[in-house]
This record gives structure tokens, C-alpha cells and sequence, in this order.
């Protein structure tokens, strides 16, 4: 799971004005920032959570590989064109489209959600302190902390994560930096071996690509019912989750504060690092952990990452769930408080990060959303993902339905109601159509998009219906895309 | 100075792979990869720190790499 863009370089650099052609940077950059971004503790989640789900070799594999892959040309056809034609931040571009209100809104609801997601950060990296204190750990079903040791062990970890992105989160960064290389190798080396111990234990003879084939389908991910409480996963359920669990940055336009840095648009295959070494092989490492599990002891049904690895690895185990938890972490609970200090300007970054952190660490007591983590995510990505259409019509589709681009911006307003109209509608639509109307939440995004960006551009032909081109500063067809 | 702990960086993240698949091929026991891996771990955690800083800021920060 993509944890935030805190990697991007000079993030803080350019804020309120294009990227100079001095500061772009070379394909290189994309690759190591997205190969380390997306092989995160989250990654020790999502993928038992496939097994849990019952899906079947065929469809993980399958759904991952295309899944990720249209996740890729999001990014590629969407997202970098905008960001290396505008060169603007994702906040600067919503501003100018959306007005200053607009974006408050948008950041706090974009602070809570990442606060949401720093905690199941947190709680990937609480189950490392189960490994060596005897406490009562969450159940996979668990919605509240089930015991008082939980409580202090996630207060303890978030505590400390908080105080480190409040007080030290240069270093921590560097740190993510120097870590990424050997996360991506620690996943793969937990995943052979897992697999090693789960084929002995299983006493099977695996001697070539076909007899591991079987072996994945009758023993890994095998198919039939889900366990209790979890939703049945079909090739199409394991698709959408890869297209979409990073929708928030491609679909949803996060990602052009990082694409803004990218001398060319197709610069945006260089998601494929995250996604195919990430969102891949990370997942299927961690299916394997989770499915040797059941194996052993079928009512062991716990997603405990902590346990799991150091079963396998050992203190080195151990350290790749605390240094990947807290590595991710560690940015996302100081986006958070970047995303509040905007609502709040005079607050301090220390104390806005550390009330992020809070927030995090009280959120990550609740098991719920990391054992829901697969529902958080579709969640998280359906709650931004309407902005992203906004800015896509408003980039690409203003001049050929006739209303001008950059209204905020053009005619002076903090709120632009078409964009404000895209964004609830969009969200009261997909919600309904969950709740009342039997859709799954994984599937509801796709059409939410496009739903956003109907509305966007019918609100905005209605509120620009009186304006004329002069009043909103469109003179010429250049300005169209300023 | 910087190639060579730059190589013992990418030789403790290659031993990491290779004693991946001598385990897979059940060439070692458990409790000798275990304690191999975290020989490894800390062998790139304390030899990195000394050539990778320098590095990111100079590609990263600044960027103009390609």
C-alpha cells in the first residue's frame, strides 16, 4: 500500500508554483521512491487477508498481475500527463479549481483517512511486541482491543512513532531510505522461506513449476469458502483491489505532487517498481505466511505479522515488521499533520503531528480496521477518488464541453459548488449503492469516477451558465490549461 | 572506500537471496538462516548508512539524475 508521497523530492519545494526545468528528475528516482513506498507493513496485511478472503491461485495471481498493471497505466494515461503538463501540487491544482474551502475540507477529510491508515501501521508494528511479551493479541473478527497488554503495547508504538515523525522525521526518512532495498529482498526471503516450510510440512514431493502450480492451488490459496466474517474473493475482487487500493494517488490525482517532478509523462511506469515488487511478490510473501499458518493449526486464524515473520526469520523477522510499520508509518502520521496544519495555520508542526499521532495510535487500538484492512482500503481510495475526476475533467474536458478551467481561481470564489456537488454526490451515489443496492465496495470506485466527473462538468456548465469569457479571464486557447 | 562498502551492501542483500534458496533447497537448517539473515541485516543496516546518505541527497534531493 502506497503510505503517502513524503518521499517525493524537494516535496517541499514548488508549492504554489509550476516545478522549474532545472529540478525534474530522471526515471531512476520514480523507480527506487515507488519500489520502497509500496513494500510497507501494510503489505504484511493485505496479503493473508487474500487467503481469508478463499480466493484461488489462479484468480490471485491473475487478478494481481492484471490488476496492477491497469494500475500502472493510471498512473501513466492519467495521473503524469496532467502532472508534467500542470507541474502543480495536487493541493495547488484543487485550489485553483476547487477554491480555498474546498481544499480545507478535502485536507481534513485527507488527514483522517491517513491517520486511519498510520494506524494500521501501527498495529502491523504492535503484533512485533507480542513476539516478546506475553500478551493477548487480536483475533482476525476483533473490532474493539481485547486486552489491557494491546492497549499499552499500541500506545507504546504509536506513542514513540509520533514523538520520532514530530521531532525527528528527517532521520526516520533517511532511514526509510536505507531500509527499502532490504524490505523488498526481506519479503522475498520470508516467502521462500515460508514456502520451504509449508512443502515440508505438508509432505509433498515439489520438484518442478508444475508441482508448485498444484501445491499453490491445493494448499496456498485453494479456493472455496472464505473464513468467517470475510467477503469471497473472485479474480475480479483480487483486480479491482490492485487497481484500486492506490486509487487515492492515481485515479485520485494524489501522485501529480510526485509526477510534477518527472521530466516526461511516461516516467509513470516506473510505478511498476511498487506495484510488481510491492503489490506482487510482497503479497503473495505474506499470503504464504498466513496459509503455512492455517496449515499448522487450521483454527490459528490470527493475522498477526509480528508472530508470523519472526516464526520464519527469526529477530530479523521481527525487525522487518517493526522497521516496515514504522518506516510508513512515520511519513503518513506527518502528512496527517501537515494536512491539519492547513485547516489550522498557526498550530505548530510538532503539535499538529503529534495530534495526528494520537488520533493514529488511539485508532490503532481498535484491530478492526487493520483485520478490515482490505475494506479500509477500497474505503479510503472510494472517499478521495472523486477529486481526482474533477481535476481530470476540469484538465482535459473544460474546453470541449465549453466552461472555463480553474473556475475557483478565475472568478475569485473559495468554494466551487460544482466541484463541492461532484465530490458528495459522487459519495452519497457509491454509499447508497453499497448499502442498498448490493454492490460491493471494490467494485463501486469505477463508476464513481466517471460519476464524478458527470457531475463535475454538468455543475459547471449550470454555475458558468451567466459568466462570460472575459469575466473569468479566458482569452485566448492557450490560457485553457493555465 | 565508497565501492567497496557499496559492494558489501549489494553482497549482504545478494547472501540474503542466495541463502533463501540454499534453505529452499533444504541445504541448511532452519536456525542457520535465521541467524544468517540477521548477520546480513546487520551487516547492510551499519554498512549502508555510510555511502547511501551522501548518495540520495546528491540524486535525490536535487535531483538531475537520470
Amino acid at each position: 500500500m502506497h503510505e503517502s508521497i513524503e518521499s517525493t523530492p524537494s516535496d517541499g519545494e514548488f508549492q504554489r508554483e509550476p516545478v522549474p526545468s532545472d529540478a525534474r528528475l530522471g526515471f531512476k528516482n520514480f523507480i527506487g521512491m515507488y519500489a520502497g513506498e509500496h513494500t510497507a507493513g501494510t503489505e504484511l496485511m493485505i496479503g493473508p487477508l487474500f487467503v481469508a478472503a478463499g480466493v484461488s491461485a489462479t484468480d490471485m495471481i491473475l487478478g494481481l498481475l492484471f490488476g496492477n498493471l491497469l494500475a500502472v497505466l493510471s498512473w501513466v494515461l492519467f495521473t503524469a500527463p496532467i502532472a508534467t503538463r500542470a507541474r502543480l501540487t495536487l493541493y495547488f491544482q484543487l485550489e485553483k479549481i476547487c477554491g480555498r474551502r474546498l481544499v480545507v475540507l478535502y485536507n481534513f477529510v485527507n488527514g483522517v483517512m491517513f491517520c486511519l491508515l498510520a494506524a494500521s501501521m501501527i498495529t502491523v508494528a504492535a503484533t512485533a511486541v507480542g513476539v516478546a511479551v506475553d500478551i493477548s493479541m487480536p483475533q482476525l473478527d476483533d473490532v474493539y482491543p481485547n486486552s489491557l497488554g494491546w492497549v499499552l503495547a499500541v500506545a507504546c508504538v504509536g506513542m514513540l512513532m509520533s514523538t520520532v515523525a514530530a521531532y525527528g522525521y528527517e532521520t526516520v526518512s533517511k532511514f526509510a531510505n536505507i531500509a527499502a532495498p532490504w524490505l523488498v529482498v526481506i519479503f522475498l526471503v520470508f516467502g521462500v522461506v515460508a514456502l520451504r516450510q509449508f512443502i515440508t510440512a505438508s509432505n509433498i514431493e515439489v520438484n518442478s513449476m508444475s508441482d508448485l502450480w498444484e501445491f499453490a492451488n491445493t494448499h496456498i490459496w485453494k479456493g472455496g469458502e472464505p473464513l468467517e466474517g470475510k467477503t469471497k474473493f473472485t479474480f475480479w475482487h483480487v483486480l479491482f483491489f490492485a487497481w484500486f487500493c492506490n486509487i487515492a494517488m492515481h485515479l485520485g490525482m494524489s501522485d501529480l505532487t510526485v509526477f510534477r517532478f518527472a521530466r516526461k509523462s511516461w516516467y509513470g511506469f516506473a510505478t511498476a517498481s511498487g506495484m510488481y515488487l510491492g503489490h506482487f511478490l510482497a503479497w503473495i510473501a505474506a499470503s504464504l505466511l498466513y496459509a503455512s499458518q492455517l496449515f499448522a493449526d487450521p483454527t490459528n486464524t490470527e493475522v498477526l505479522p509480528g508472530p508470523m515473520t519472526h516464526k520464519v526469520l527469526g529477530i530479523a523477522g521481527v525487525l522487518c515488521v517493526v522497521i516496515a510499520g514504522w518506516t510508513t508509518a512515520n511519513p503518513t502520521i506527518y502528512r496527517a499533520g501537515l494536512a491539519f496544519q492547513s485547516i489550522v495555520p498557526s498550530a505548530s508542526r510538532f503539535s499538529v503531528t503529534i495530534f495526528a499521532g494520537i488520533v493514529a495510535t488511539i485508532a490503532g487500538m481498535f484491530p478492526a480496521i487493520a483485520m478490515k484492512f482490505l475494506e479500509f482500503i477500497a474505503l479510503y481510495g472510494l472517499i478521495l477518488m472523486p477529486m481526482g475526476a474533477v481535476i481530470f475533467a476540469d484538465f482535459w474536458l473544460s474546453k470541449r464541453f465549453g466552461f472555463a478551467n480553474n473556475y475557483a481561481f478565475r472568478a475569485g470564489k473559495e468554494f466551487n459548488l460544482a466541484a463541492g456537488a461532484a465530490w458528495l454526490f459522487t459519495l452519497v451515489i457509491c454509499v447508497a449503492a453499497v448499502s442498498f443496492g448490493g454492490m460491493q465496495i471494490y467494485f463501486v470506485s469505477l463508476p464513481g469516477w466517471i460519476i464524478a466527473a458527470t457531475i463535475y462538468i454538468v455543475g459547471s456548465r449550470i454555475i458558468q451558465r451567466n459568466a462570460t469569457p472575459a469575466s473569468l479571464g479566458v482569452v485566448t486557447e492557450g490560457t485553457s490549461h493555465s | 572506500m565508497r565501492i567497496l562498502l557499496q559492494s558489501i551492501s549489494m553482497l549482504a542483500l545478494l547472501g540474503l537471496m542466495f541463502i533463501a534458496a540454499l534453505f529452499y533447497r533444504e541445504q541448511i537448517d532452519l536456525d542457520q538462516i535465521k541467524l544468517i539473515t540477521l548477520v546480513l541485516t546487520l551487516t547492510w543496516f551499519i554498512v549502508t548508512p555510510m555511502w547511501m546518505g551522501s548518495s540520495s541527497k546528491t540524486t535525490t534531493t536535487e535531483g538531475g539524475s537520470s
